[in-house]
């Protein structure tokens, strides 16, 4: 597979057309082979599944240091855990359990010391807050959040996983699932439940 | 079944995550209808979710880098900016496979035959004379011998010391004459017979020179054209130049098509861009070296293969370019003008590899101190990517101002 690219911008040049169009096992492939072609396999893979892994890392552990070192590892692991006898099937939920893994042992390292929702207590709303300090607020609110209900949460909302998905990656059943959503949202709602009219804005 | 036991909220939260039965949903619409609480609760779901997506991600730039290296596939595909030339034995060898070259060698052939043809050697002064019935016309000193081509200033001072040391010396054996000369306080040599008869002179007499002689002296063409002088001190010298008057400094602007025709404008515009300045210096009234260095831009051609893949890669180079020039003036065409044709070569080089420049042209000095010029230039330039040299070349025209310092 060769493919001669004229680029009539300076001192550029770009991915060829072919990889894009390559699926995650072919690019899979690829990377395996190590040949000539591994490491633009490896760069699609990481630009089509960065933002979803470093999403999740963010948002699990909360740390921004600790969540790009969670989220370096993740990509270097995946690479070296390609081997020819691991048969990749679902790589975008291959490279999040690789994260989840390492985000769980890092919070566990770090031993967060968090609030829990029963002892939260926000201070009285009696002004308007802006982007920035609402911002702040929900990640608080997010870091109140019981483990496993942050996890399900996040997996949810920011990542888009459906419930099947969420529960074949925690290892949870559908129903439990569903109910740690929930809980999370009822939660959060009621975190956030004096300033819905910043929010609203 | 699952979401028959859920209550409105669970209901309402399954619903907006996509994940409520069709047959629920109808459900949920009138427990709404019914329920302003949960109307309530549906509006804070929907700030909080658009709130928390709205949240600002991104992932920080060198964390594809620090991913790559730690996996050891390098730094990540970055955009190519300058190519590094190879060995000089490569610069060599694509010397002398490159068309270019022929223009750098017609320049100095041209150059070259020119010096040759043109160039008028040192004409030997035909020596002395003696007949028997012209008197030996004047004296010689040991120095004026030996620098026969010396200037005036240092063939009088020399004249002057050697009449005063009194130095006794043999000039030149011709036509079976034999010349001596005794440069005491007077210079006639005395003349005597030789083997075969000839008057000859020997040492000078203690006689008063008179002034017929004097002239006789300094009027002989044979005598000032071997020894380049004349006999009265006041003789106004030339003076040697200063070394700096042998010394020109040029600008000059260039406006060149190039060969390698690309649709890709210049990056940017850099200052002094298709500009150039040199020193030269003067070795002779037709020879001259010297250094210059300019900035022009090269459209650029190459290929190269990354990760299996065959690239081409065209770009628009600014190159700060630098070389050894040697410049010869041909004779004037025409001199009460003053219009000199020239021809320049330039050898030197980029950061990217060497630059050959070829010049014809002519200039026209307006005084001793400026003057204008302008020629037709070719220019190429060789570069080297992955093992390979490719090259690119422009021919334009370039004009300027060279000043003598």
């Amino acid at each position: 597979m060769s493919t001669i690219i004229t680029n009539k911008r300076t001192n550029l040049r770009s991915m060829p057309q072919s990889l894009r169009s390559h699926s995650d096992q072919q690019l899979y492939a690829l990377v395996l082979e190590r040949g000539t072609l591994a490491r633009a396999a490896f760069n699609e893979i990481y630009q089509r599944h960065s933002m979803r892994v470093f999403t999740y890392c963010r948002r699990i552990i909360g740390d921004s240091d600790a969540a790009q070192d969670m989220f370096q590892e993740t990509f270097v692991r995946f690479f070296e855990s390609a081997t020819p006898d691991r048969e990749m099937t679902n790589l975008p939920g291959y490279l999040l359990r690789i994260a989840r893994n390492l985000c769980l042992a890092e919070r566990k390292k770090l031993n967060r010391q968090t609030v829990s929702f029963e002892e939260f207590r926000f201070p009285s709303h009696d002004a308007s807050y802006d982007s920035a300090e609402l911002i702040k607020l929900v990640e608080t609110a997010l870091e109140s959040l019981k483990e496993d209900y942050r996890e399900a949460y996040v997996l949810k909302e920011f990542l888009g996983l459906s419930y099947n998905e969420i529960a074949e990656m925690t290892g949870a059943n559908l129903a439990l699932v569903r109910v740690r959503i929930y809980r999370a949202k009822t939660q959060i709602r009621e975190i956030l439940a004096p300033y819905i009219e910043d929010l609203e804005k | 079944m699952m979401y028959e036991e859920l209550s409105p909220s669970e209901m309402l939260c399954a619903f907006l995550d996509g994940e409520l039965p069709e047959t629920q949903i109808s459900s949920l619409f009138y427990a709404m209808a019914q329920n302003t609480e949960l109307q309530a609760e549906l509006r804070q779901l929907l700030a909080v979710r658009n709130a928390v997506q709205a949240m600002p991600l991104s992932i920080p730039a060198q964390l594809q880098d620090a991913i790559f290296e730690r996996s050891g596939l390098g730094n990540h595909l970055r955009p190519a900016t300058v190519i590094k030339s190879g060995a000089v034995m490569g610069t060599l060898a694509m010397i002398f496979k490159s068309r270019a070259f022929a223009m750098v060698l017609s320049g100095v052939l041209a150059s070259t035959a020119t010096f040759a043809f043109m160039h008028t050697t040192q004409v030997i002064p035909d020596p002395v004379m003696i007949t028997k019935s012209t008197p030996v016309p004047s004296v010689e000193t040991k120095v004026v011998i030996e620098k026969i081509d010396a200037t005036t200033s240092q063939l009088a001072s020399a004249f002057k010391d050697g009449f005063e040391k009194g130095v006794t010396e043999r000039l030149e054996n011709t036509h079976g004459v034999i010349a001596e000369n005794n440069a005491t306080d007077n210079y006639i040599p005395n003349q005597k017979p030789n083997e075969e008869g000839e008057i000859v002179t020997l040492g000078a007499q203690k006689e008063e020179v008179s002034e017929q002689q004097r002239q006789i002296i300094a009027d002989s063409a044979a005598f000032a054209r071997r020894f380049a002088f004349k006999f009265t001190p006041q003789e106004e010298v030339i003076p040697t130049p200063p070394l700096l008057q042998n010394f020109m400094a040029f600008v000059r602007g260039s406006a060149a098509y190039s060969l390698v025709r690309l649709n890709i404008p210049a990056p940017s515009d850099p200052a002094f861009n298709n500009t150039s300045a040199g020193l030269l210096y003067r070795v002779d009234d037709r020879n001259f070296i010297g250094m210059e260095v300019g900035r022009e831009n090269f459209m650029q051609q190459y290929r190269g293969i990354e990760d299996g893949i065959p690239f081409r890669y065209e770009q628009n180079y600014p190159a700060i370019w630098g070389g050894a020039v040697y410049q010869h003036n041909f004779p004037k065409l025409v001199t009460a003008y003053g219009i000199q044709p020239f021809a320049r070569i330039m050898a030197g080089g980029t950061e990217v590899g060497p630059l050959f420049k070829t010049a014809a042209g002519i200039y026209y000095e307006y005084n001793n101190s400026i003057g204008v010029n302008a020629a037709v230039e070719g220019t190429s330039l060789f570069y080297n990517h992955q093992q390979n040299w490719f090259s690119t070349q422009k021919i334009g025209f370039t004009y300027g101002v060279f000043f003598r310092l």
